[in-house]
């Protein structure tokens, strides 16, 4: 077999790519995605929390990582208007992610009847990093006097008695960033709070030391994290939908791994040989 | 439910940045552009509507509460950086920021970072069964062979400090495999995201 | 002095604020460069020491805090510094969009090899930005009107540059990422060494694990042996090897940035960020 040319093979390789992903995407082929034990330890959690208590959801993803995040973020909030788990959206590391999370908030509350006030609310976005999460953890109606709506707090009725960190049952963090560390410093290592993390995939194996030492109760692994709570929730949605054209497309890099691998080898083996011999 | 036409517009974005996988063409250039400077003003109006209004404005202007003019002038003053003779005011108070995040640090450190050392020191013998006393020796093992490949103002000459060091660079070996295998799921995802779109959304084929 | 002051009052009180600042710093300007310096360092460790001594010294204590209700002093101030710092913060943002219109600036100004480009950047600039306050503060609603436009129309056209220009424009370039990898799959990751083959197992059993297809190679399984399964093998690696080996880097991360959070804490940093004079 002979190797394709360098601009040749880079196209066909996109080629591949993307009519691959989009046949995987068009292409229903049910696939039961496993539960692995973060993902379960996760969503037992959650399901354990008491109901009088608020739950945040810190959106730390951006635009950038919405292929990811989002599906993660719409599997949660599916989770907590079943289970009737009330929830703040709120964001330190990621200005339009309070926004883009309302979205998704939006569209399922229509689906489940959900009302914006007494069933969660979005706190909108603050600046400020360590010094504005401390701030938060002593007085919470200080540091989010409005909503994202300019709403002032104290008129929300989900709002009413939530004033400090004692209030709030756990902390999700949806990110695709460091953003964790300070929940991490400044929320769980000091107030014990419960925390848990849906990291993107690039993240991942750096949360579980963070499991390990018990400082996060449960992780969301990527989009397969998403697909597994999704499993867990009892929804088909995108994330489960979309485990056909990730299949192929893992399939498709090991491939190439390999191609690419033996080519190298075979023309290393060919360089090696004298001249004159046949290959 | 999203307006057509907005639909399109997005479609027309995304095809235009992945005229990039082709070749560089002033098309994505274009588009590029129009990315950072969409990007960069939605951050400042956000800010503006959803930080310094709430916090700063109302409380100065409508609350009465003069003192807030203070933080106003504290951060002017990063704005002095452009300046080559105030350039130091500007200085002073980034650099004091910076002490004041320094400063967090330690309670940062102890509280997130002292349960992982904790939570690496478990009994390797005992009443546990032969799988967990097995995993809890490979996992210190695998901190304290890592650690030492980090040891630089440890001479590795040592035949035990090189020993240890090379195991450590294998075991960390499997660690960057594993971040290697999620980073493609991540990357994978977030492409089958923006064909999803296309698909779906922009093409109305059936999910 | 505390108590909110409305009208004439607030605008005093306001005025006397930015001059006595003006007058404090004029003053400050006029020190020599050595002084300077001292006052940075100063007002640095005096920043750092706040959390510091909150963090450090106990919540109550009839000895050290012999006064009211021997609590530490520091902590009720936590609240108030964290609303400041992030006004503060806020105002920074210009910093970013000044740098830009800078650099974009400069390009249309000389004429610069795709200088259209950038008039492109401050049309899509200031469109963000003029829409993004207008439909912030006016409701959506049809039969409003808002100057040039209807107030329904300034939120559709904020839609248009929210959801159809920024999410796919931002979403789309770090998908691109997606084919670099499988580009950089086939042409660049070989597998050259032990360590190398070490590194990519790992990889393909990871990625493997991940996947309904690959969960299924193994899916026969079952037993004793079920512990092979390829899931089940990842997470026991995640859980184990790869959590441990990355607690080693965490902690030396964390022990670099403590002693790089002391060093600009006690002011031992040099470079010209960090001292008082000009640009050298």
């Amino acid at each position: 077999m002979t190797p394709v040319s360098g601009e040749r093979a880079r196209h066909l390789i996109y080629a591949l790519l993307g009519l691959g992903t989009a046949a995987g995407l068009l292409i229903h082929v049910r696939q039961p995605v496993v539960v692995t034990p973060p993902t379960r330890s996760l969503r037992d959690s959650i399901q354990a929390l008491p109901r009088n208590k608020l739950v945040i959801l810190s959106i730390g993803w951006d635009v950038g990582t919405r292929g990811e995040n989002g599906p993660q973020t719409e599997a949660l909030i599916e989770d907590f208007f079943r289970s009737k788990i009330k929830f703040a959206i709120f964001s330190f590391a990621s200005p339009p992610g309070p926004t883009m999370a309302e979205q998704i908030a939006d569209r399922l509350a229509r689906k489940h009847h959900k009302t914006y006030g007494e069933d969660w609310v979005n706190w909108g976005y603050r600046t400020g990093g360590v010094p504005m999460l401390m701030g938060l953890a002593k007085n919470i109606p200080r540091i989010v006097p409005q909503d994202l709506y300019h709403t002032p707090i104290s008129k929300i009725p989900v709002m009413r008695g939530i004033r400090d960190v004692h209030d709030i049952a756990m902390v999700i963090e949806i990110t695709g960033s460091a953003s964790l560390d300070p929940w991490v410093g400044f929320w769980q290592g000091v107030y014990g709070t419960k925390l848990g993390y849906a990291p993107t995939g690039v993240m991942v194996p750096e949360a579980f030391p963070y499991l390990h030492a018990g400082q996060i109760t449960g992780l969301q692994k990527g989009l397969v994290g998403a697909a597994e709570y999704e499993r867990l929730v009892g929804v088909r949605g995108d994330a489960t939908r979309r485990m056909t054209a990730l299949s192929y497309d893992h399939v498709l890099v090991i491939a190439l791994i390999i191609l690419g691998n033996w080519l190298a080898i075979r023309a290393a083996r060919r360089r090696q040989e004298p001249e004159g011999q046949a290959p | 439910m999203t307006p057509f036409y907005v639909i399109a517009i997005g479609a027309l974005c995304t095809l235009g940045i992945y005229s990039i996988l082709y070749r560089e063409n002033p098309v994505f250039r274009f588009f590029e552009h129009v990315f950072i400077g969409v990007a960069a003003g939605y951050g400042f109006y956000f800010i503006i509507t959803n930080v310094l209004h709430p916090l700063w404005w109302t409380p100065l202007v409508r609350e009465g509460k003069w003192y807030w003019a203070f933080p106003f002038l504290i951060g002017a003053m990063f704005y002095l950086i452009y300046s080559r003779r105030l350039v130091w005011m500007a200085r002073l108070v980034m650099v004091s920021f910076m002490g004041l995040f320094a400063g967090s640090q330690f309670k940062g450190f102890i509280t997130g970072y002292v349960p992982w050392i904790r939570s690496s020191f478990q009994p390797v013998l005992g009443p546990k069964p032969p799988y967990v006393q097995f995993t809890n020796l490979a996992m210190f093992i695998t901190l304290i062979t890592v650690m030492s490949y980090f040891f630089f103002s440890i001479s590795h000459k040592n035949r035990t400090v090189t020993g240890s060091a090379r195991v450590g660079r294998w075991l960390l070996m499997l660690a960057f495999g594993a971040i290697f295998g999620s980073t493609v799921m991540g990357r994978m995802a977030l492409f089958i995201d923006r064909v999803a779109f296309l698909l779906f959304d922009f093409l109305r084929l059936p999910r | 002095m505390w108590a909110p002051v409305h009208g004439w009052s607030l605008l005093g009180y306001v005025a006397a604020s930015v001059a006595a600042w003006v007058a404090l710093f004029y003053i400050l300007h006029r020190l020599p460069l050595r002084h300077k310096r001292i006052l940075i360092a100063a007002c640095t460790f005096l920043a750092g020491l706040f959390y510091t001594l909150e963090f450090f010294l106990p919540a109550h204590s009839r000895w050290l805090f012999f006064w009211g209700k021997h609590e530490n002093p520091l902590s009720p101030l936590v609240g108030p510094l964290g609303d400041a710092v992030s006004v503060i913060y806020g105002f920074t943002i210009a910093l970013g969009i000044i740098s830009l219109a800078s650099v974009h600036g400069k390009a249309i100004a000389r004429r610069r090899s795709g200088w259209h480009n950038s008039v492109a950047f401050f049309a899509a600039l200031v469109s963000m930005i003029v829409f993004g306050l207008w439909q912030s503060y006016v409701p959506d609603d049809p039969h409003r009107a808002t100057w040039i436009f209807r107030a329904s129309t300034v939120h559709r056209i904020y839609d248009v540059l929210f959801d159809g220009m920024y999410q796919p424009l931002g979403a789309t370039v770090f998908s691109v990422l997606a084919f670099y990898i499988a580009s950089a799959a086939y042409r660049a990751f070989r597998v050259r060494s032990g360590e190398a083959a070490l590194m990519m197992a790992a990889a393909v059993v990871m990625m493997l694990s991940q996947v309904p297809v690959g969960q299924w190679l193994t899916h026969t399984l079952h037993g004793p042996w079920a512990n092979l399964r390829v899931e089940v093998v990842a997470n026991w690696l995640l859980t184990t090897l790869s959590s441990s080996a990355l607690t080693g880097v965490g902690l030396g991360i964390a022990v670099g940035g403590l002693a790089m959070a002391l060093r600009i804490w006690l002011g031992l940093e040099r470079g010209s960020f960090f001292e008082a004079g000009g640009p050298k």
